[in-house]
């Protein structure tokens, strides 16, 4: 942390960034509203981008970058680093210390088999850690937490001294039921830090202790591969920001959903994985929240991906023991679930003739056939240009002009002319396709887990949704959409507005008719609190200010899969075990239909969670009494479509975003020209827009 | 109607409603892993849900297990055999676990059947089938391993009713859990089969309210249609002919290391084949198989292999026919040959045979895809023991049934890869292999190491998976009684396309061990300082006995490898070299791969050393050099009409004759062979001696095919293209 301890947070400005794989997102708030910039990420040195969009902020104001780092309270990261590397299997060197006899874990990664059918598909995972930096270590503990064998110090040096001849970087120590007694693991530790000072070690009780050795070295070694991205975009940053006069708190924001301190992310960085996405969906709380809105679907559109999650009543959804690619771990964050359909995405014919969009994407390079770089195969950008839903001189304020015809060429070669359609109706096929896509996962998110669109509003953000949004939500029966300002750097904006939050995990496995265990829980809660004030403190929270979430996961005894629940305020008693064990059955048979909780066998709380929240004061946006009877703006132009969902011709008019002021109605079909994006109102949809500035659509019917 | 024709949006019409139902079979199947508590359920995912419509035709299916393609169907089919559809009401359920009366694979695999009502009428079914823990009998586990008979084996459900309105009838319940071990798990398992298709039922009849019945019966019709259709492209792009296989299934367990042998006769003819088994007599012990698991392992190997991307629905069975002979055969057994391992012993076998004779075809065809699906055989080694005692820490019943330790076998290679390690089964997609700490509280013991076997995975341009060496102590039981098994141990997995065999499994039973001494000394327990005795035992026990402190240690097999190991990358070779995968033995010896102090690639010595081996292969100085750019996954093509080496463009005879007749052939038994390549296979002791038979150029050396067979058994039979000779409808083998 750079400000000095009990340090005033002082200063106009605050800063959030969303450092993506393409492009950097800023959020700037000012006293009186807030601004936003995008400039190119740069990869390899973070801060030249980051500095550029502050420049280009600055330079709205009428500031230099000067003047407003060194009156900037607080700057927020979100940021694409830790996925990368985890991603991309590629960072810090790191060596294992593992229990004798398991060096081959990574390799067998708990079993690699896909749920697909495909041979081809069956494949070995990707080396995590090379071969020859696992070292095993002849130490043992048994599932009852005795020490069967105790590690052998100089067989620990040895090993040590190898892992450092082997140049690793950082090291995880992963010994089996550790998380039920550490001892042997702290032993490898001390003698880390004899031999091998410098190392950054993680330990895999401290990091997850939770049962299940495979999610826990996992997280360990995860932890340890994200670090060297971690500690060098830190100082990175912390040294150019700091010469441009910024003297406030740096914060990162986390896969969880909350921002934490550069201590905190320097001991765990794994916890950022994921923090540019679970930004937006905290973004989309944070103005649901304003807007007295409770039921929440989020959609973010990019260039390969669409990524949604639910917020049932505001809470997000944690996916719990996130998985990456075949590796699980044991890092919660919030659960976004993303499929294949982005601008990018490929459409093509599969064996049985039939059209479909994505996985596959054009990417960046060369992009899709209208950016005119040499890509030939039709995208779903290229659809929306056919469609006249996209102005191909006018995308991205001008920047690129797009080559109508070399969309029109892909699409009658990849999909129109094998099934005899005209090159708008091959087009409105994979409009459709990837709305198909788009509605399919947010039902997976809301229908498979219990909720109904209907209850719900869809928030949309991201540069391309604004054209799908409403055929998703005719599909999905959601009649209300929120299209929140400032939704082109949207994470951005939800990464700035985001509280502190840390999470806190550990297993305890109390069958709940035991009451003799309650004192060892109670302990260990104490034990997470105290931990959990310690960490708020030493990043100048007050403790007392803290929100505290308690959760556990139950289980019937006998069975592998939890659910969660929260657990009783204060010291837990025989009666509140009595309770918890009575209530559990109905709140299994609300998730999994009645008649199917185990009568007759004991509920057994299996691990304890503790969820420490700061609530941080929030940032002024724009807002405007809204116009009663506003008059319809002149449009900027007619445009020429081909509507997707009537598949028919019709002239449409084109609006201005500045000339729409809060309180304006408009009626489909027509479109909203936003600048980097651009809304698409078919017929039968309204558009309007709040006093915050923010559209929202609706179907009519 | 022709769907490609129809109104042209109806086409994602079809298949957004197809993703719908098996959104819907997936909701099952999350349902059933979610409530369910055995790790055979959670963890080595071995069950399965299905939807039927009311024509007992599949709709949808959203398998782990994909042998169950089949038992799907037949149990649908078992039930209204018996049952008088207006007799079936709302909440009504069937237990179907019976191989001869209600279609299932073997009895431990459970299929529960409930009508799906809309309207008041049956407009589909449903189908979940797990693994129980158990299902009673001589079994434990439905693995009746010295069963002379299907009735001694297991209790065996003829698809009656036992559920009414949703819920486990109870005195049905009270018999159930009076007959089988750990009563306990398995009825809140049939309760979490019984949700799974409660959940299924409601979102169908929600689907049907929302589209109406006549739409919906449409849009299943057309999504069968495009099904069959692209089952259709694929099978057109392999060559017409006719391809045949063998293989053996394995039984010792009465003493005699027993060898049976089945084949298959694929015959491809335009957009249709049809798929000839046949066997032997059916035999008095547990391997039998029966129609399906003979036709669901016929699944799994075509979903895996060929049919990957097609949904599955009926329109994938319409152009495929299954001809499995007369009845009373191993192939198509019936009443009462006993069957609780027929889709492990007879039913992986298949999954073999069928990977060969698709191999055969798949690298003559000329369309690139197709020609890119070959592959070896995977291990399959099901070699894992199960056993029940009390656990003397509380006095509860305790049941071992290890997942962790049976399922980690190697892999097939494939044209893109190596094989992967702890690939189970062909026919359990999706499984995971449990964490050792979660097996330590499920099972009676400890897990003392868990490391993957070098030198198991067959050589080749890629090479086989590798098996897994485990060992399991039995700590928490003074004694246990069960049954130890495996299916590989004397004719190992083969590979293809000119690529070596993979290793056999193998299991040692440690008795009277120094195990509870050393944890008391608190002596690390490992290879190194375990004692013990290794009694000789039957490859399949019986009676399996152990003790506490006993030891059950497994190695498991790998896959076959692909092409030629002289071909092979021998970069990777050096990797596999450092990473403890293949020995440097076996990378001199067999890839011809010479590697320096550091384990890196020495150019002139390997290029040398392979000129070496290939001058040893055919016993003369090679007077062809391989093709750089030939093919390496097609070692044999046929050019006017005559069989050719695509290595050297070497002559090997006329098609259709058997091309092998002309190549410079070695034949080897087994174990001695097996000894080069630092590889497990157990030599037969009695009866004709198992053989490999290595097939090479006679001008370049290339390896061009390693077959597996008995002493006195023909050369393994060539392709015969544009041929199509059926075997006769009564043909049984050894008769």
């Amino acid at each position: 942390m750079l400000q000095a301890k009990g340090q005033t947070q002082e200063g106009d400005y605050a800063i959030g960034v969303d450092v993506g794989g393409t492009h950097t997102d800023l959020i700037m708030s000012t006293p009186d509203e807030l601004i936003r910039s995008k400039a190119f990420t740069t990869h390899g040195n973070y801060s030249e981008g980051i500095l550029r969009a502050i420049g280009l902020a600055a330079e709205q104001i009428g500031k230099s970058t000067e003047e407003v780092l060194s009156s900037c309270r607080a700057f927020v990261n979100g940021s694409t680093i830790v996925t990368n590397a985890i991603t991309e299997l590629r960072g810090a060197k790191t060596g294992v210390l593992i229990t004798r006899g398991f060096k081959d874990t990574f390799r067998l990664a708990g079993g690699a088999r896909t749920r697909e059918y495909d041979d081809q598909l069956q494949v070995p995972p990707p080396e995590v850690v090379e071969r020859d930096c696992i070292v095993e270590v002849s130490e043992r503990v048994d599932s009852s937490g005795s020490v069967i064998v105790a590690p052998d110090v100089e067989e620990l040096r040895n090993g040590i001294r190898l892992l450092k001849a082997n140049g690793v970087e950082a090291v995880a120590v992963c010994f089996l039921w550790s998380f039920q007694n550490p001892v042997n693991e702290l032993q490898a530790e001390a003698i880390l830090k004899e031999e091998f000072s410098e190392a950054f070690v993680t330990l895999s009780h401290a990091t997850h202790p939770v049962i299940g050795e495979f999610p826990r070295f996992m997280t360990a070694v995860f932890n340890c591969l994200s670090h060297r991205a971690t500690t060098r975009y830190i100082e990175g940053l912390k040294s150019e920001l700091g010469r441009s006069g910024f003297a406030g708190t740096m914060t990162f924001f986390q896969g969880i959903g909350g921002s934490i301190g550069i201590d905190a992310v320097e001991e765990k960085p794994i916890t950022l994985m994921q923090s540019g996405p679970a930004g937006g969906v905290m973004g989309a709380r944070q103005i649901a929240e304003k807007l007295g809105i409770r039921n929440v679907l989020v959609g973010d559109m990019g260039g390969t991906s669409f990524d949604t999650a639910v917020l049932a009543d505001l809470t997000p959804t944690v996916a719990r023991e996130a998985a990456f690619g075949v590796y699980r771990t044991g890092i919660n964050i919030l659960d976004i679930v993303s499929v294949g359909a982005g601008g990018g995405s490929i459409a093509w014919l599969d064996g049985r003739g039939v059209p479909q969009v994505g996985p596959h994407s054009a990417g960046s390079e060369p992009g899709p056939a209208c950016y005119g770089r040499g890509g030939t195969r039709p995208t779903v950008t290229d659809a929306n240009v056919i469609l006249g839903l996209i102005d191909p001189d006018n995308y991205l304020k001008g920047a690129h002009k797009l080559d109508v015809a070399a969309a029109r060429e892909a699409v009658d070669a990849g999909v129109g002319t094998a099934l005899g359609w005209s090159t708008e109706r091959a087009a409105a096929a994979i409009y459709d396709l990837a709305v198909i896509e788009m509605a399919n996962a947010l039902r997976m998110v809301s229908v498979e887990r219990g909720y109904h669109p209907r209850d719900f509003t869809f928030f949309s953000y991201g540069g391309g949704l604004g054209l799908f949004a409403v055929e998703i939500c005719r599909r999905l029966g959601c009649p209300n959409i929120i299209v929140p300002d400032n939704c082109s750097a949207f994470s951005a904006y939800g990464v700035l507005t985001a509280d502190y939050v840390r999470q806190y995990n550990r297993t305890v496995n109390w069958a709940l008719d035991d009451p003799s265990q309650a004192e060892q829980v109670n302990a260990a809660l104490d034990e997470m609190l105290a931990q959990a004030r310690a960490d708020a403190e030493s990043e100048n929270i007050d403790a007392g200010a803290l929100e505290i979430e308690r959760r556990g996961d139950f289980r019937f005894l006998g069975q592998v899969h939890e659910v969660s629940q929260q657990i009783p305020e204060g010291t837990l008693t025989a009666k509140d075990a009595a309770e918890m064990a009575a209530s559990f059955p109905a709140v299994y048979e609300a998730n999994y239909g009645e008649g199917t909780a185990w009568d007759g066998s004991p509920v057994v709380l299996v691990n304890i969670a503790i969820k420490a929240i700061f609530r941080r004061e929030k940032p002024v946006s724009r807002e405007q009494e809204p116009l009663t009877d506003a008059p319809a703006p002149a449009p900027v132009s007619i445009r020429r479509i081909f509507q997707p969902f009537l598949r028919e011709e019709a002239e449409v008019p084109v609006y201005a975003e500045k000339d729409l002021p809060p309180g304006i109605r408009l009626d489909g079909p027509c479109i909203v020209d936003v600048g980097d994006t651009t809304l698409y109102v078919p017929s039968g949809a309204v558009c309007a827009r709040d006093r915050f500035f923010n559209f929202s659509l609706t179907l009519n019917g | 109607m022709d769907v490609m024709t129809a109104d042209d949006f109806d086409i994602i019409d079809v298949e957004v409603h197809q993703k719908s139902v098996r959104n819907i079979a997936s909701e099952m199947a999350v349902t059933l892993m979610r409530t369910s508590g055995s790790p055979v359920v959670t963890d080595a995912k071995d069950f399965s849900t299905s939807i039927l419509d009311d024509k007992v035709e599949q709709l949808s299916f959203a398998g782990h297990v994909t042998f169950h393609v089949s038992t799907a169907v037949a149990g649908v089919q078992a039930v209204l055999r018996n049952t008088a559809i207006e007799d079936i009401r709302p909440g009504d359920g069937f237990i179907c676990n019976d191989p001869h009366s209600s279609g299932a694979i073997h009895q431990g695999d459970v299929g529960i059947v409930m009508p799906f009502f809309a309207q008041d009428e049956i407009v589909g079914w449903g189908y979940v089938n797990a693994h129980l823990l158990d299902v009673g009998g001589s079994a434990v586990s439905g693995f009746a391993a010295g069963a002379f008979d299907n009735y001694s084996e297991a209790l065996a459900f003829p698809a009656v009713r036992v559920i009414r309105e949703g819920r486990l009838d109870a005195q049905w319940q009270r018999f159930i859990s009076n007959n089988v071990r750990m009563a306990g798990t398995v009825i809140n398992d049939i309760r979490s089969m019984i949700a799974a298709n409660n959940v299924g039922g409601r979102r169908i009849a929600a689907l049907i309210d929302e589209i109406g019945i006549d739409r919906f019966r449409q849009l299943n019709e057309q999504g069968k249609n495009l099904s069959e259709k692209a089952m259709r492209d694929v099978i057109a792009r392999m060559p017409d002919g006719t391809y045949d296989s063998s293989d053996w299934v394995e039984y010792d367990g009465r003493g005699v290391e027993g060898l049976h042998e089945i084949r298959v006769r694929l015959l491809v003819q335009g957009d249709e084949m049809t798929l000839q088994f046949r066997g032997g007599p059916q035999v008095n012990c547990f391997i039998n198989g029966a129609w399906p698991a003979v036709v669901g392992q016929s699944w799994t190997t075509i979903l895996a292999q060929l049919a990957y991307d097609i949904p599955v629905n009926a329109g994938i069975w319409r152009p495929i026919t299954f001809d499995l002979g007369p009845t009373g055969t191993l192939v198509n057994s019936v009443a009462p040959a006993p069957v609780t391992m027929s889709h492990i012993q007879t039913g992986m076998r298949v999954n073999k045979l069928l990977t060969d004779v698709f191999s055969q075809a798949c690298s003559l065809s000329k369309d690139r895809l197709i020609a890119s699906r070959v592959a070896s055989q995977s291990a399959q080694d099901q070699t894992y023991f199960t056993a029940f005692g009390m656990d003397r820490r509380n006095g509860q019943p305790a049941l071992a049934f290890p997942m962790s330790v049976g399922m980690s076998t190697g892999g097939p290679a494939q044209t893109n890869s190596d094989g992967m390690e702890v690939y189970a089964a062909q026919c359990m997609s999706g499984c995971d292999m449990p964490d050792v700490e979660l097996e330590e509280v499920s099972q009676p013991g400890m897990i003392l190491w868990r490391r993957v076997a070098q030198d198991t995975g067959g050589a080749g341009v890629t090479r086989g998976g590798l098996g897994v060496d485990t060992a399991m102590a039995i700590l928490h039981c003074d004694s246990m009684n069960g049954g130890a098994y495996t299916n590989t141990a004397l004719v190992p997995p083969r590979g293809a396309v000119g690529g070596f065999p993979g290793a056999a499994g193998a299991w040692k039973h440690w008795r009277n061990t120094n195990l509870l001494d050393l944890m008391d000394r608190h002596v690390f327990a490992d290879t190194d300082t375990i004692v013990g005795e290794v009694p000789e035992t039957t490859a399949t026990v019986t009676d399996f006995a152990v003790v506490r402190g006993d030891i059950y240690h497994v190695i498991h097999g790998g896959g076959g490898g692909l092409g030629d190991p002289l071909r092979r990358d021998a970069g990777l070779v050096a990797r596999d070299v450092s990473g403890g995968l293949v020995s440097k033995e076996v990378a001199r010896n067999i890839y011809g791969v010479v590697l320096g102090a550091k384990d890196e690639v020495d150019a002139a010595a390997t290029s040398a050393k392979r000129d070496e081996i290939r001058t040893a292969r055919i016993n003369a100085m090679p007077n062809a050099v391989v093709d750089k750019d030939a093919p390496l996954f097609s070692p044999v093509r046929i050019e006017n009409g005559h069989w050719q080496c695509t290595g050297c463009g070497h002559d090997l005879g006329p098609s259709p004759e058997n091309w092998r007749n002309h190549a410079v052939s070695r034949e080897t038994e087994v174990s001695v062979r097996f000894a080069d390549l630092h590889s497990q296979v157990r030599r037969r002791k009695d009866g004709e001696p198992v053989v490999m038979r290595e097939y090479y150029c006679p001008a370049c050396a290339s390896s061009l095919s390693v077959d597996i067979g008995l002493d006195s058994s023909p050369p393994a039979a060539a392709p015969r293209l544009g041929t199509f000779d059926p075997y006769p409808e009564n043909l049984i083998l050894n008769a």
